[in-house]
């Protein structure tokens, strides 16, 4: 059954993937992203990843997509036309992404390849309870609080950044591109 | 799924991701296209966290949901200050840098 769901998952985030690419218009490209977003969060829940897979759908499909369709509603609308985007040179450039992609997989694959052993051992041992929201809690403020607290500065880093953006320039006659 | 085809999976996700940041010619649909990168590379962290049987990967994952919601805050800042006023949008607009 988990295998079923994880395979149908994995299809669905493929598909949306092409439509990421495919499709011509902005707000068509942001519902496919949202779609890829959430076969992705059913693929987390399946490998026992139940915070990870909230976060992922709570925070990626809403907050930073809300954002995007909020920008494609600032911008985009009414200046999008339907052009033909990817020209004649489509084909190289899909050969171009499908070599990418086998290169990829590749390193990954030898990445499993080598630690292979040390991965049989620890999946036949895997702890009781592992990808529970307590245990990554306790990772979270345990082992790994360093990277949690580093986090915080990169979201001011953000949030200051944005506030300088958006601050009205002085100084006039000043072109920003 | 057997792990050869999450790891394909992925590697698909992230070159398709790859090849859209490269070719779009739309800014935001460009941006889309990094954040499936990000998100094809989050794969792979739950998935050898759960091989590993070692949490430290979901919490990597958490890390890059951060790191990319700050970048999504700063580029399309960024966006919409460098397309606001401008008639079309299109990355070839942008060539004030241009020797």
């Amino acid at each position: 059954m988990i295998a079923l769901i994880s395979y149908l998952a994995g299809l669905a985030a493929l598909g949306f993937g092409v439509a990421v690419v495919a499709t011509r218009r902005s707000v068509h490209t942001a519902v496919s992203l949202i779609g890829n977003i959430l076969a992705l969060a059913v693929l987390f829940l399946t490998y026992q990843a139940q915070f990870m897979a909230f976060v992922e759908v709570a925070v990626y499909a809403g907050a930073i997509l809300i954002l995007f369709l909020f920008v494609i509603a600032l911008l985009a609308a009414g200046k999008e036309e339907e052009r033909d985007e990817y020209g004649p040179e489509l084909a190289g450039q899909v050969a171009g992404a499908v070599g990418a992609a086998a290169l990829t997989a590749a390193a990954l694959l030898l990445a499993l390849r080598v630690h292979a052993p040390r991965a049989a051992a620890a999946l036949a041992h895997l702890p009781k309870g592992y990808g529970t929201v307590q245990q990554v809690g306790a990772g979270l403020f345990g082992s790994y609080l360093l990277p949690f607290e580093l986090t915080a500065p990169v979201l001011l880093a953000a949030i200051v950044g944005v506030v300088i953006l958006a601050r009205p320039q002085r100084g006039g006659g000043e072109e920003r591109a | 799924m057997p792990e050869v085809a999450v790891l394909i999976l992925s590697a698909l996700l992230f070159s398709l991701g790859g090849y859209g940041a490269m070719a779009r010619k739309n800014p935001l649909q460009m941006f889309m296209a990094i954040e499936m990168m990000w998100n094809a590379v989050n794969l792979v962290f739950i998935y050898f966290a759960r091989q590993f049987g070692d949490v430290g990967g979901q919490i990597f994952v958490f890390v890059v949901v951060t790191v990319a919601a700050a970048e999504v805050a700063i580029g399309l800042g960024t966006v919409v200050l460098a397309f606001r006023g401008r008639e079309r949008l299109d990355l070839d607009e942008l060539d004030s840098l241009k020797g």
